[in-house]
């Protein structure tokens, strides 16, 4: 078993009974995707991108999105310090919890669209321009966002721009009966997540990232994908089409599940399993499942 | 256009103004169908422009030049008032054209008229139509004037100019012509895929007499010899290199010397000139064909206008609608006006008999009387048995008819009528004195003679002595009757040029005079131009005039000028032959050489089976074309892979598998081996195939179609297995399997 | 009873139905692509027998030919024709809803296969056509005029696709019906907000209050998901606390536009009037709610919330709610 599969194996002991979620979110991770997760709170969230985080052997970090977040608690601030020995002062950039290597941003609508959208620009652009100062974000760069579907009240439901940024969408849902029990008899999951040890190191990840991207994709492939995106912008069923940045990351997502597969190249089974997740939060809920019915796979 | 009608009902007022709007847009026509329009009707009248009269021709180049004008933008349509005026002055103008007469040219000026003044008005897509209607009925009509290669050839440029104008015509929408669509090779392609439905039906298409006679065309338009010879007439031919006609000899073939083609006989001088015999024209019962006639041949030649055909001496023919005239010609029983084909069977002799003779191997019919002719054998008194001459005139009596051939003028030529006299009696020592006279004397065979004027035989004999065949055969024909010996000219041609595929080409320049003495027997051909110029008769006429360079003076560019220039002459021989098989099998296709054709290739006795064929052939054409539809619409070879995948579905659903709608092929065939384990190996081997088809070096064609049959396999071992289960009464259980939900 | 001219139409439209159902996208063929000879080809057939009497009268072998060509090429051009319309796709875009007596624009992709699509014709009886020319894989999206006679879900037409090309010698046709997922709303009328006199009280005085109104009417405890501008900042700062402002209606006014007030007044010119106060009341931002017989929406604002009205309104049936209406 190779050490990616270790990880996988290793996170289902934490997150019980998700297999996979676990899959696609290390599949987000690898295709260098972020991730964003809807659910109602204490479905293991958190949970899950800690234990990811430790798995791949990634510093973490986590922010709390409220309303009066202000944009420079995501990126960070310069400060005035003044050497006590020396008597001189400079300002002193405190970077903010975005300069992690898996940043976990909760409850991401709670947030002001500011602060939301430094967030947002700064997983698009992989860096941060702060007091004119551009500053690189750590090479692997990955932000799982939460939103909470419920109590919409006093929200700022993210734009369809901004959920295009986001790669996937999963929703972990409750676990069956056997897990829950599993649960319930086991030890505390924090417990668990901080005995995880580094089965990934991060090196090691961005070689598996390059491989993701080596995946070789056919045209009938393409040729499905393709007529995938061509339905979703033509068919009078949804309100607007697949961007074709979707596609890309369709794609990506794709590759990135084929080599969980142990395969280095693309069959339309790949494209079908990753849909749902990168596809539903771009167009509409379910949108997957008409274009899986309707979509002919060879045509 | 349908849907300016449908607007009332529509209550938006936006909607019935914008319906308008489009009417209007969509029925202007783009500038390249306008060209195109311009184009095939300009095309069309090019058959016409031979008797088009001249103010046509003012008019064309008045419309046109408004037409442009309109076209670039300086002027506008003409209005109403113009347009009438336009119309009434082409109409007066047609009608003094055609002299107050249903002619065909005056037909064709009516049409050409028409169509050049549809021009000016060209607006919508109907218009458009009509022209291009215009278009192809003159194209039509331009083929009664000219049925050459040539006009073919233009007739096939106009239809494609036509069909593109159509095309054009019809793909115009309110943004114009898409600037991709092959317009022409569209048209092109159109034509060329209809031809051998065209040939099918032009060769099963029963081949009918006229319906009705119709307006026929004045023989303005036409060259060949004319009922009246006067000096100068031949002469005027001779600078002609048009066809005359054609002969297929089948098997012996006279030789050059003999060729003389007798079209009909003059046999009265009225002081100028020589008219043709009235004898020339009444029918007297045809011959039998016997044993002499030795020369067999076939006759196509151009149309004249005129009724009479051309033959050798003593000839006869089965053509139906040949006739037999008294003097021994051969006629049609009506003007010529289409090239035609008949057979005739010829003697070919020098001598040409009178009915009145027997012996010589030609029957005589009917009654004898005492006369040269035979006034009996008039065709129309051989049913009743009984002698009603009396509507033929002079031939009733033999003195009449005699006279006929001895008369004179009194008051002309008085200097040959004294010599003559001079002359012996007796035929043949007549013939020698006149000849031996023509060759001892200075005379020259010219083609451009002194003009003679009155008593011109007096002075071409005594003083100006040079001349060509009918200088030579009128001044002979005429001492003949001074010396008391009947005489006639007979005017035709002689010669002709033999091509190496066997058959004879017989030009207007070929055309020639001689002279017929009577010997008391027989008519005794005499050519007294043989005297004075024999390379004329051996070599014909560009021998004869070789020296004086007149030969086709006036056609310049025609290669029979250049005749001694040997690419030149082989490219126009080539021609020649070109057109000789052209007249021969293409224009002369009738009703027998139709029968002929069918039965000969196709074992086709019956016209009704012709019927019958072309009917199963429009079906088949059906056939053939749904056919072609399906090849074309036939899937490439990628998506034979696609079609087998179908069909493994359709198989996999019969058998009971769930295949949900986008079920990729690797897990359909999974779960195939899952309900049939018997299928796994197949399955496999298909899922191995699918991967090295989809992920193999480049493109593979080969591993698709490895995995397209291995597929077809899977289906019909899957097929198998269902039925055997349907006969064991046991089936695997359709479990409903989850879809691919992820 | 039924006139015959009427159930002709309506056995038409059943054959129609069964041979073409209607569909959101449709591949042309031969099952559904009819082609008949126009008024040009029977003129072209009478162009052919004048010509052909020419050719036998006169003999004319070439007149024969070019008579006999024309022919096969006419008899061609029925597969050209019908090649035109056959292996085209026709899909159903996304249609805007609208109301009744606007001009809806129906878009329409048409795509072709392997082969040229000259000069279509298409569009619903009665309504404008759109021509259009496509090349050989290509696609164009076309917006067909159609203008509906009630409100509701838009009623399933047929449309026409004709060509007559190449020659206009045969017109191919075939009627698609396309579905469209549009709504009718009623035809707005308009008149003046006439405020229902609710039982709450809320209705007629609350309209007068001026918009943007800033008074602030008190401080609350911070809310989850108050905004900022909401936050009492110089409070919060002394307390310590985070406390929020309290505005009063600073969404505007609030209103109930009620079936009830328009008693006496047809049902549809109700409607009408309905549809015509949704729109003024949203225009004029204020928070409006709906009543009508068995429907009820809350007071609310936006797009969203003017199309759930509209669409209540498009849909509602007066069947059960007619007596108590009325």
């Amino acid at each position: 078993m190779s050490a990616i599969h270790q990880a996988i194996s290793n996170l289902s002991q934490v997150i019980v009974g998700k297999e996979q979620q676990i899959r696609l979110s290390v599949a987000c991770l690898l295709a260098d995707g972020h991730l964003l997760i809807e659910d109602l709170p204490g479905m293991g969230k958190t949970t899950l991108s800690h234990a990811l985080a430790k798995v791949f052997g990634l510093e973490y970090r986590r922010i709390q999105f409220t309303s009066d977040l202000l944009p420079a608690d995501v990126l960070g601030v310069s400060v005035f310090e003044k050497n006590l020995e020396t008597g001189e002062g400079a300002f002193r950039f405190h970077p903010g919890p975005v300069f992690a290597q898996v940043v976990l941003a909760d409850e991401i609508n709670r947030a002001t669209a500011k602060s939301q959208s430094a967030l947002l620009e700064a997983m698009e652009e992989r860096q941060v321009t702060v007091e004119g100062q551009t500053r690189c974000l750590p090479d692997p760069f990955f932000v799982i966002a939460t939103q909470n579907p419920s109590s919409q009240a006093g929200t700022f439901p993210l734009p369809e721009s901004q959920l295009d940024r986001f790669l996937m969408c999963l929703s972990l849902g409750y676990p069956d009966e056997n897990s829950e029990r599993e649960l319930l008899e086991g030890r505390s999951r924090r417990e668990l997540v901080d005995e995880l040890t580094t089965v990934v190191g991060s090196a090691e990840l961005i070689v598996l990232r390059e491989q993701v991207a080596a995946v070789k994709a056919s045209a009938s492939v393409l040729d499905y994908l393709q007529r995938l995106l061509a339905y979703s912008r033509h068919d009078g069923g949804f309100p607007y089409g697949l961007s074709p940045r979707a596609g890309l990351s369709l794609l990506r997502a794709a590759k990135a599940w084929a080599l969980l597969e142990n395969r280095d190249f693309l069959i339309h089974e790949d494209v079908q399993a990753v849909l749902a997740s990168v596809v539903d939060h771009r167009l509409q809920p379910l949108a997957s499942r008409k274009l899986l019915e309707y979509v002919p796979v060879l045509a | 256009m349908m849907n300016t009608a449908s607007s009332s009902s529509a209550p938006n007022v936006l909607t019935s103004v914008a319906t308008k709007g489009q009417a209007q847009v969509s029925t202007h026509l783009p500038r390249q169908t306008l060209l195109l329009l311009v184009g095939a009707l300009l095309s069309s009248l090019v058959l016409h422009l031979n008797y088009l009269p001249v103010w046509f021709y003012a008019a064309a180049v008045f419309v046109l030049g408004w037409r442009a004008l309109v076209y670039f933008g300086y002027l506008s349509f003409p209005g109403r008032v113009a347009k009438t005026i336009t119309v009434l002055i082409a109409s007066y103008g047609v009608y003094v054209t055609a002299g107050g007469q249903i002619t065909l040219e005056g037909s064709g000026a009516f049409l050409a008229s028409a169509g050049l003044l549809k021009l000016l008005e060209i607006a919508n897509r109907r218009d458009a139509v009509f022209v291009v209607f215009m278009a192809l009925f003159l194209q039509a009509s331009g083929f009664l004037f000219d049925q050459s290669i040539f006009a073919a050839a233009q007739g096939i440029f106009t239809m494609l100019l036509a069909m593109a104008a159509m095309i054009s015509a019809q793909s115009a929408n309110r943004s114009g012509i898409h600037p991709e669509l092959p317009v022409f090779a569209t048209a092109g392609r159109l034509m060329l895929f209809s031809i051998p439905f065209m040939l099918i039906v032009y060769f099963l298409f029963p081949r009918l007499g006229p319906l009705w006679s119709v307006a026929l065309n004045s023989d303005s338009s036409m060259t060949g010899l004319s009922t009246r010879m006067q000096p100068g007439d031949i002469s005027s031919l001779s600078q002609s290199s048009e066809v005359a006609f054609r002969v297929t000899f089948d098997d012996e073939k006279p030789a050059q010397r003999d060729l003389y083609w007798r079209v009909m006989t003059l046999d009265f001088h009225d002081g100028s000139g020589w008219a043709q015999s009235k004898l020339d024209e009444t029918a007297v019962i045809m011959p039998q064909k016997t044993d002499a006639h030795r020369y067999e041949y076939e006759i196509i030649q151009e149309a004249t206008g005129q009724q009479f055909l051309f033959s050798l001496s003593e000839s006869v023919s089965e053509t139906q609608g040949v006739e037999f005239a008294m003097t021994r010609v051969l006629y049609s029983d009506r003007p010529i006006y289409e090239r035609k084909r008949y057979r005739v069977a010829s003697i070919g002799t020098d001598q040409v008999v009178s009915s009145l003779i027997t012996g010589t191997g030609i029957t005589t019919f009917g009654k004898t009387s005492s006369g040269i002719e035979d006034p009996t054998v008039l065709k129309g008194s051989v049913e009743t048995d009984a002698l009603d001459t009396s509507d033929i005139g002079r031939t009733d009596k033999n003195s009449s008819v005699l006279s006929t051939y001895s008369k004179l003028p009194n008051d002309s030529n008085a200097q040959t009528i004294a010599w003559a006299k001079t002359l012996p009696k007796n035929t043949a020592e007549f013939i020698q004195a006149f000849t031996q006279y023509i060759s001892q004397q200075a005379f020259y065979y010219t083609l451009k003679p002194p003009k003679y004027g009155d008593n011109d035989i007096d002075k071409f004999l005594f003083e100006g002595r040079r001349g060509f065949c009918e200088h030579y055969a009128s001044a002979m024909a005429f001492a003949a009757r001074a010396a008391g010996i009947p005489s006639r000219v007979v005017a035709g041609y002689q010669g002709g040029e033999w091509h190496t595929e066997g058959h004879l080409t017989v030009r207007q320049y070929d055309a020639h005079a001689w002279v017929e003495l009577w010997t008391g027997q027989v008519w005794q051909r005499v050519d007294p131009t043989a005297a004075v110029a024999p390379s004329r008769i051996e070599y014909g006429l560009e021998r004869a005039v070789e020296n004086e360079g007149s030969f086709l003076s006036q056609e310049l560019l025609s290669p029979h000028r250049y005749r001694s220039i040997n690419w030149i002459n082989n490219l126009r021989l080539k021609m020649d032959n070109i057109n000789y098989l052209w007249s021969r099998w293409v224009l002369s296709y009738d009703e027998k050489k139709q029968s002929d054709f069918l039965s000969r290739w196709f074992g086709l006795d019956d016209l009704l089976d012709g019927l019958y064929i072309l009917a199963s052939t429009i079906a088949g054409l059906f056939v053939f074309g749904t056919v072609w539809q399906w090849w074309l619409q036939r899937p490439a070879k990628e998506r034979r892979l696609i079609l087998a995948w179908a069909g493994l579905i359709q198989q996999a659903e019969k058998a009971g598998v769930s295949v949900d709608s986008g079920l990729p092929p690797l897990s359909l065939l999974s779960r195939l081996a899952e309900y049939y384990p018997e299928l796994s190996d197949d399955c496999a081997e298909a899922q191995r195939l699918f991967i090295t088809a989809q992920y193999g070096e480049g493109p593979d064609l080969h591993a698709d179609a490895l995995l397209a049959r291995q597929l077809k396999g899977v289906g019909r071992r899957l097929r198998g297995l269902d039925r055997k289960m349907r006969r064991d009464g046991r089936r695997p259980s359709t479990k409903t399997s989850a879809s691919s939900d992820v | 009873m039924k006139s015959i001219r009427q159930w002709r139409i309506d056995l038409w439209q059943r054959w129609l139905n069964r041979r073409i159902p209607p569909v959101t996208k449709l591949a042309l063929n031969h099952k559904n692509i009819f082609i008949l000879p126009s008024r040009t080809g029977l003129a072209f057939v009478a162009l052919l027998i004048s010509m052909l009497l020419t050719a036998i009268n006169y003999q004319n072998a070439l007149v024969y030919a070019l008579t006999f060509w024309l022919l096969s090429v006419g008899h061609g051009t029925i597969w050209l024709t019908f090649r035109n319309l056959s292996g085209l796709n026709l899909a159903a875009g996304k249609g805007a809803s609208g109301y009744l007596g606007d001009t809806f624009y129906l878009p329409v992709r048409l795509s072709s296969s392997k082969g040229w699509a000259v000069a279509l014709n298409l569009g619903y009886p009665g309504h404008e056509f759109a021509d259009c020319t496509l090349a050989p894989n290509t696609s164009e999206t076309l917006n067909l005029a159609f203008v509906p006679e009630q409100r509701g879900y838009l009623p399933l037409r047929r449309l026409k696709i004709q060509t007559c090309y190449p020659f206009g010698l045969f017109t191919a046709w075939s009627w698609v019906a396309l579905e469209y997922p549009v709504l009718v709303y009623p035809k707005p009328d308009h008149t003046p907000l006439h405020l229902a006199q609710g039982s709450d009280g809320e209705a007629a005085a609350s309209l007068q209050q001026a918009r943007g109104n800033e008074d602030v009417a008190g401080i609350r405890e911070y809310g989850y998901g108050d905004s900022m501008q909401q936050i009492a900042w110089k409070h919060s700062a002394r307390t310590g606390e985070l406390k929020s402002l309290e505005r009063e209606q600073d969404d505007g006014a609030l209103c109930w536009l009620d079936w009830a007030s328009l008693a006496g007044v047809d049902t549809e010119v109700r409607l009408s009037r309905l549809t015509s106060w949704v729109d003024q009341a949203e225009q004029a931002n204020w928070r409006y709610g709906l009543r009508v017989p068995g429907v009820e929406i809350a007071p609310g604002n936006g797009d969203q919330h003017r199309i759930a009205c509209l669409e209540a309104l498009a849909l509602w049936q007066p069947d059960s709610f007619a007596q108590e209406a009325l």
